[in-house]
């Protein structure tokens, strides 16, 4: 009977044991009122595919040194043609996974002038960086970016000019216990 | 003169083939029927098999490489879209930490 019990309460705890640094984004219902939408859903053989093609190209080989280990990547865009497209209650529920345990905030800019918030949070492994989301909510523009994988920071910093992505300089530390912070 | 109408007659007058004249006419015709040679006809099934092959091949490269194309475009995209949003957020920490030091 308690080992019943103990695999019942196993399998109720898989799902979220299994999340990892995966995010569910459930924001597709945006999709009809938004004017512009990006959504990216890479993973498993569509990843690798996109990866192998990026091998073939020498330009191409900064980015895949960048991509070379991540497992998915998943991208969630809504820009709209007036405020309050969105509700507060989508962002929490972005907000909401990234509060579990793993992940780590180590960006967090609040502009009240313009009613724009960014945050950056890294997902931890063993020690070790395992995953980045990045939620990025302006009053007429949604942007969440789930990469899974371990993805090098700095390499990615270095991708300044190169398929327009811009410098980055980036001088992060996931570990800290403080995000970096601007609240103006 | 009656003679040689009979004689006329007897030349011309109607006489049915024997039993055996379609068999036997049908033998002349094959008889003279050329047979396709059994290398041409691999030789053509082999083509035929060879382009189907070929075919086939091309359109699923070309369909994998539309893939591909579309698989490294989101890529591209995803990480244009993260690290221009990390890079907004780096410069208002930036720009805060410079108005406010403490």
């Amino acid at each position: 009977m308690k080992g019943a019990a103990l695999i019942a309460c196993l399998l109720a705890c898989a799902p979220a044991f299994g999340q990892g640094a995966k995010l569910q984004l459930n924001l597709d219902h945006l999709a009809a009122k938004a004017a512009e939408v990006a959504n990216v859903n890479l993973e498993g053989p569509m990843l690798e595919m996109g990866r192998k093609f990026l091998s073939r190209k020498d330009a191409d080989k900064d980015v895949k040194a960048l991509v070379d280990s991540l497992t998915g990547v998943y991208v969630r865009s809504f820009e709209f043609s007036k405020p309050g497209d969105y509700t507060q209650a989508d962002v929490e529920s972005i907000r909401k996974q990234l509060n579990a345990p793993g992940w780590t905030k180590f960006i967090d800019v609040q502009e009240s002038k313009n009613g724009e918030t960014t945050c950056v949070y890294s997902y931890l492994e063993n020690g070790k960086m395992a995953g980045l989301a990045v939620l990025a909510a302006e009053p007429r523009e949604l942007t969440v970016v789930n990469i899974v994988g371990p993805i090098d920071l700095s390499k990615l910093g270095q991708l300044q000019g190169q398929l327009g992505i811009p410098d980055l300089k980036l001088e992060m530390r996931p570990r800290s216990s403080k995000p970096a912070t601007a609240k103006k | 003169m009656d003679r040689l109408e009979e004689e006329l007659s007897r030349c011309l007058r109607r006489e049915s083939p024997s039993l055996d004249f379609t068999a036997r006419v049908m033998k002349g015709v094959r008889a003279r029927r050329r047979p396709v040679a059994l290398w041409r006809r691999w030789a053509l099934s082999s083509a035929l098999a060879a382009s189907l092959v070929t075919g086939v091949y091309i359109r699923h490269e070309a369909a994998e490489r539309a893939r591909a194309e579309s698989a490294k475009s989101q890529l591209i995209l995803s990480l244009q879209i993260a690290s221009s949003k990390i890079n907004k957020a780096r410069e208002a920490v930036i720009r805060s930490a410079r108005e406010d030091p403490l």
